[in-house]
């Protein structure tokens, strides 16, 4: 370590990265986000999901296979030229900053439902930001070691949503195919946002060690593991509670862990809150770095460390466009819409340019 | 020049002090003279070793009679004036130019007993001294390798301290070396005083924890060469610094190794919670109250809130005041003599806590979370790092008493942040856990039993990591 390349990070660590992006706040609503269309199925699309990106994670790696060394941003550069490149740069830098607004948007609907209904809304802004701040500044090698510590802590979460199974009825979610298969596979796109932060690949994979197909063995387990995470909750919840009461719950799993008791700690809720907090302030900072580093790629001279403040402060000026509930609702389906586009369609385009590109050389 | 000439040059060059002493003799038959500073020299060895030599010398030179074991001949007057303040004794003749300079020290070390602040149970009882001398040999006597290497320095301009950088040449990484004598070198001060040398060389002065293991233990600093670190001695300093450390370096005590591993093991762990309970548990303590009642068990929220009832402060504020309250006992406890010491003991911990009760000021509650706090920060093998565990413990009560316990998660994200971005000379600070080795956690979580311990600690990256050949190999030996 003292001699060595401080920029890249080990498998194992690039394996928490992605584990930490993908799993943030948004979990505590998905289950009720999917039930409403995809009733007793939604555990069927959120598997559905994990395995759509799965197919899009090896797509990935046919991509920056191609381009060794060069994370998506510099690929862009090189496929699209030098103005497109940086605009398109500049495109992506701008959309994870709206994921990293819109991550803090869900933490901030959270935390005033359930712990803080009279603190304002910029102080809770502001400790988020505080930490993710700091650790965004960091260098990825730092980043990573924090995210492996937070993994640590994701054995007990799952512990925490799998109690939920002693008060299960199993009944419940049956029959699983009540909606059809097309609504399942409509509604799995609602697990996106939930999802989302797989797309982290593009900009991490060059600087893991390791042969390809080990760093592509690391993604795509930690997308298993997540796939697994959700798809016990999705499940659980929907055991838990019965498909009226889920429609009128938007967090089901606080308020299934309201009901569970130990006797030394009488509301798990609050210990599964600050779990969400934790995973939420990780999957901002990666964001918010990765948002960075898309400026830096325009131009060499931005600092990330410089710059992240200001994205931060952007983000958390762009949460007051939705203070209630039903507002962030209602962005949240204008974001899933867009992020199909950045994470799906623009990588797959590059990816068959850069077919096009390398025939084009040969003749 | 004249000789007395000289002489007054030189007296001039050190300011006229009323300790340098100037004595007259014949020696081959010319007038002589001797110069030294009779603070620092040993009059009885000028006597025995040079001025009765001297005198009955009556041709040749006097390095040849003079039986001091270190002798000089320089012409240069600023480098004369170097040796007599390090307690060199000056001859000047007067039909020569040379000056002849010979080591007459005063050899003044205290015996080596065992440090006040670092007891142990088991285990050698020796401690380094204020001599550095002395605390080399120490060290020299106990590592009997050739790899083992001293390297010298002398830092500011007016104090001229004598610094040591030892390490073993076949374990210490070479970068590292390399870093640890540039900061050293890069030092231009007036005075260097024992225990500036830490804030000049490491790495993040804002942050609270100490980045170097300060030790007066002569077997902890052994311990620590042999596994391929820095040790740097200070002239005038028991303490020796180590580099580079991690923050389990500083909950490792020597005794750990003398006694059996499930109970040193044991104690590890009792160390490391108690790490967390030095800060974290008033912070906890404020956030179940203030924030949460609702999350411990019902008979045991009756109980708090009911002792809470009658008291007038918000729980910061009682918090506050209490851990103030045994601060201030604390740091008056330390200057005063040790009989005094149990008065201020019996004073702050017996009547001002159950006065302060019966006042209705604090909690009962509070007096237990101060209590168990204040023995959870004492607990720490080395005091520096006791010292900030003992800090952090009030803005993570202020992040409790501000969101409860969302604000000690932040709390605690911030603290872990900041445990992993520290380096120490380029080394992870944090490093069994971050980057996460749990091989690792063998010596630095627990303690396994030492032939179990086949490779070095990783974390100051040594060349050599084999540190067990083969042990216990008897059980497979048929001829016993």
């Amino acid at each position: 370590m003292i001699n060595q390349n401080k920029t890249k990070i080990t498998r194992g660590q690039f394996f928490c990265m992605i584990l930490q992006t993908q799993i943030g706040t948004q979990l505590v609503s998905l289950p009720h986000n999917l039930q409403e269309t995809a009733k007793g199925g939604a555990w069927i699309s959120s598997l559905l999901m994990g395995v759509c990106i799965q197919i899009f994670i090896f797509l990935f790696g046919l991509l920056l296979n191609r381009f060794s060394g060069q994370d998506f941003y510099q690929i862009c550069i090189h496929i699209f030229g030098k103005w497109l490149g940086r605009v398109l740069c500049g495109i992506y830098s701008s959309f994870f900053l709206l994921a990293a607004a819109f991550t803090l948007m869900v933490y901030v609907k959270i935390a005033k439902a359930w712990v803080f209904p009279k603190t304002p809304h910029w102080f809770l802004l502001f400790v988020m930001l505080l930490t993710s701040v700091y650790l965004a500044r960091s260098s990825l090698q730092v980043m990573s070691r924090v995210m492996v510590i937070a993994s640590l802590f994701l054995p007990s979460l799952f512990l925490l949503v799998a109690m939920g199974l002693s008060i299960a009825n199993f009944t419940y979610p049956m029959p699983f195919l009540e909606v059809g298969w097309l609504k399942i596979i409509q509604t799995a796109f609602l697990a996106l946002p939930a999802f989302g932060g797989f797309e982290v690949i593009l900009f991490i994979y060059p600087y893991v060690h390791g042969t390809n197909k080990q760093k592509l063995m690391a993604a795509s387990l930690a997308n298993a593991l997540t796939t697994l995470i959700y798809t016990v909750l999705v499940y659980t919840s929907l055991a838990v509670f019965a498909p009226e009461e889920i429609a009128i719950v938007p967090e089901p799993l606080i308020y299934m862990l309201k009901a569970i008791r130990f006797s030394l700690v009488e509301r798990l809720d609050l210990i599964f809150l600050n779990l969400g907090v934790l995973s939420s302030t990780t999957t901002l900072a990666i964001y918010l770095y990765i948002s960075g580093k898309g400026l830096k790629s325009i131009n060499n001279h931005i600092a990330i460390k410089k710059v992240v403040p200001i994205i931060a402060l952007i983000a958390a000026l762009l949460t007051y466009v939705a203070t209630d509930p039903f507002s962030v609702k209602y962005y949240e389906m204008k974001f899933i819409g867009i992020i199909p586009v950045f994470t799906f369609i623009i990588p797959v385009i590059c990816l068959l340019l850069s077919f096009f590109r390398k025939k084009e050389r040969l003749s | 020049m004249r000789l007395e000439e000289r002489i007054n040059e030189i007296k001039e060059n050190l300011s006229n002090s009323i300790d340098i002493e100037q004595r007259m003799l014949h020696c081959k038959g010319q007038v002589a003279a001797l110069l030294y500073l009779k603070t620092l020299c040993d009059e009885q060895k000028i006597v025995r070793e040079i001025i009765t030599p001297l005198q009955r010398l009556e041709r040749g030179s006097p390095v040849h009679v003079v039986r001091s074991v270190n002798i000089l001949v320089k012409q240069d007057v600023e480098q004369v004036i170097k040796q007599l303040l390090q307690g060199w004794v000056l001859l000047l003749l007067e039909n020569e130019k040379n000056n002849y300079l010979f080591a007459a020290l005063k050899e003044e070390a205290r015996e080596a007993v065992e440090p006040e602040n670092e007891r142990i149970v088991r285990g050698p009882h020796q401690g380094f001294t204020e001599n550095i001398l002395k605390n080399l040999s120490l060290i020299r006597r106990q590592i009997q390798s050739k790899h083992l290497h001293l390297s010298t320095f002398y830092l500011g301009k007016d104090t001229h301290t004598q610094v040591v950088v030892a390490y073993m040449k076949n374990l210490a990484n070479p970068i590292l070396i390399k870093k640890v004598k540039k900061r050293i070198t890069s030092i231009k001060v007036d005075q260097l005083l024992p225990g500036y040398l830490e804030e000049f060389i490491e790495e993040s002065p804002a942050s609270p924890f100490p980045q170097l293991l300060n030790t007066e233990r002569t077997d902890r600093v052994i311990a620590n060469l042999m596994e391929g670190r820095v040790a740097i001695f200070i002239d005038g300093d028991p303490s020796v610094l180590i580099a580079p450390v991690s923050l389990f370096t500083f909950y490792q005590s020597t005794d750990d190794y003398h006694s059996r591993w499930q109970v040193s093991s044991f104690l590890r762990i009792i160390r490391l919670i108690s790490f967390f309970l030095a800060f974290q548990l008033p912070a906890i303590y404020i956030a179940m109250v203030s924030f949460h009642p609702e999350m411990l068990p019902l008979n045991l929220t009756y109980n708090i809130q009911g002792s809470l009832r009658q008291i007038p402060f918000h729980p910061l504020i009682e918090a506050a005041i209490m851990e103030l309250t045994l601060e201030l006992i604390r740091e008056a406890g330390i200057r005063l003599p040790s009989r005094v010491g149990q008065t201020i003991g019996i004073v702050g911990g017996l009547v001002i806590g159950d006065a302060v009760v019966n006042a209705g000021y604090i909690s009962y509650t509070m007096i237990i979370i101060v209590a168990i706090t204040a023995i959870a920060s004492f607990i720490v093998p080395t005091q520096e790092m006791s010292n900030a565990v003992r800090l952090l413990r009030f803005p993570m009560m202020f992040a409790a008493a501000v969101l409860g316990l969302v604000g000690i998660t932040f709390g605690t994200m911030i603290l872990v942040i900041h445990l992993c971005r520290l380096e120490s000379f380029g080394l992870p600070y944090f490093e069994p856990f971050s980057p996460l080795r749990l091989k690792e956690w063998k010596d630095a979580v627990f303690r396994f039993p030492v032939w179990s311990l086949k490779e070095r600690s990783n974390q100051p990256e040594p060349l050599r990591k084999k540190q067990v050949e083969s042990s216990r190999r008897w059980g497979h030996d048929q001829s016993e």
